[in-house]
């Protein structure tokens, strides 16, 4: 008998110790996580010309307003003194049937 | 009774052992604090990269498909953009007379899909004179959309801006993509999209 309480008691406190390492351990699931990517996504679907006009800068900091920098023809354009979390990359194909690959970084705060 | 099996006092000790557990997991639940994180993420950004390689190809079909394809897939591997291998199928349509419709279509295996369409209806005449010459418009009403659909934000509509290269035809936005526009008559007229994209209305 003190045999099965002991047992039913180690299962208890074995779920509660697997429960409570799931909750601590675990990074819990980010809403927001790929609101950065989407909002380039968006800047890519709504603009060819984007990055072959002035003002590119300012568009990506409307559209992803957590942005650190910006990395563009070679040149960098820092937002704010925060270290980037993570980098997302695009590349504009061209514009008006003309054929101009173009790589616009964007380095989003964490 | 839990248990014949159990003495009354380990029935009393299991029990506490129970809600002990229970309210320990609902006190460290309520104390977890949310840790925002951005993550690199695949998904929007990568069909979005398929629709503006589509829209490209549809502004000059002599830059061909699998070479605007290709320049997307060369940056694939140095820009880590992780990008599904795709296959596509083109088609374009357009019916021209007093009304009438067209579309240019873009369809990858990966369920995203470009489309542009409009459709236009004669709704009067009128004359202007064009380079010192008396000359007869037609006026349309003219109803143009892109849909871009993707398994990741389903479908979005666009109303792209519309303009006259040759600067004859008179056009007027009312809004949600429905445009009135003079243009010589006689033949399917070219107007162009903000995209570099050509329409032709009438015929």
């Amino acid at each position: 008998m003190r045999a099965l309480e002991a047992f039913l008691i180690g299962v208890v406190f074995s779920l509660f110790a697997a429960y409570a390492c799931a909750s601590t351990l675990l990074a819990p699931p980010a809403a927001h996580r790929h609101a950065a990517s989407r909002a380039l996504a968006w800047l890519l679907l709504t603009s060819d010309s984007a990055p072959y006009l002035p003002g590119l800068a300012s568009r990506v900091l409307e559209a992803v307003p957590d942005a650190a920098y910006l990395d563009f023809n070679g040149t960098r354009t820092q937002f704010a003194n925060a270290t980037a979390d993570v980098t997302i990359r695009a590349v504009w194909l061209g514009c008006n049937g003309t054929l101009r690959p173009v790589e616009v970084v964007v380095g989003v705060k964490p | 009774m839990l248990s014949p099996s159990l003495g009354r006092g380990g029935q009393f000790l299991l029990l506490a052992a129970v809600i002990l557990a229970i309210s320990l997991l609902l006190a460290l639940q309520s104390l977890r604090v949310p840790r925002p994180r951005v993550a690199a993420y695949y998904g929007e950004l990568q069909s979005a990269e398929l629709v503006h390689a589509a829209r490209l190809y549809w502004s000059n079909p002599a830059l061909e498909m699998d070479r605007v394809l290709a320049a997307l897939y060369e940056y694939n591997e140095s820009l880590n953009l992780v990008l599904p291998p795709a296959s596509y199928a083109l088609g374009s349509s357009l019916h021209p007379g007093d009304s009438g419709y067209g579309y240019y279509r873009t369809e990858y295996n990966v369920s995203v899909v470009f489309h542009a369409y409009w459709e236009w209806e004669l709704v009067g005449t009128y004359s202007k004179r064009i380079a010192g010459v008396e000359t007869r418009l037609n006026n349309y009403s003219l109803y143009y959309y892109h849909s871009y659909s993707a398994p990741q934000w389903g479908s979005i509509v666009l109303y792209p801006g519309i303009w006259d290269p040759a600067g004859v035809a008179d056009i007027r936005y009312l809004g949600e993509g429905r445009w009135y526009v003079g243009a010589p008559a006689g033949a399917p007229y070219p107007l162009e999209d903000e995209f570099g994209i050509t329409i032709y209305v009438g015929g």
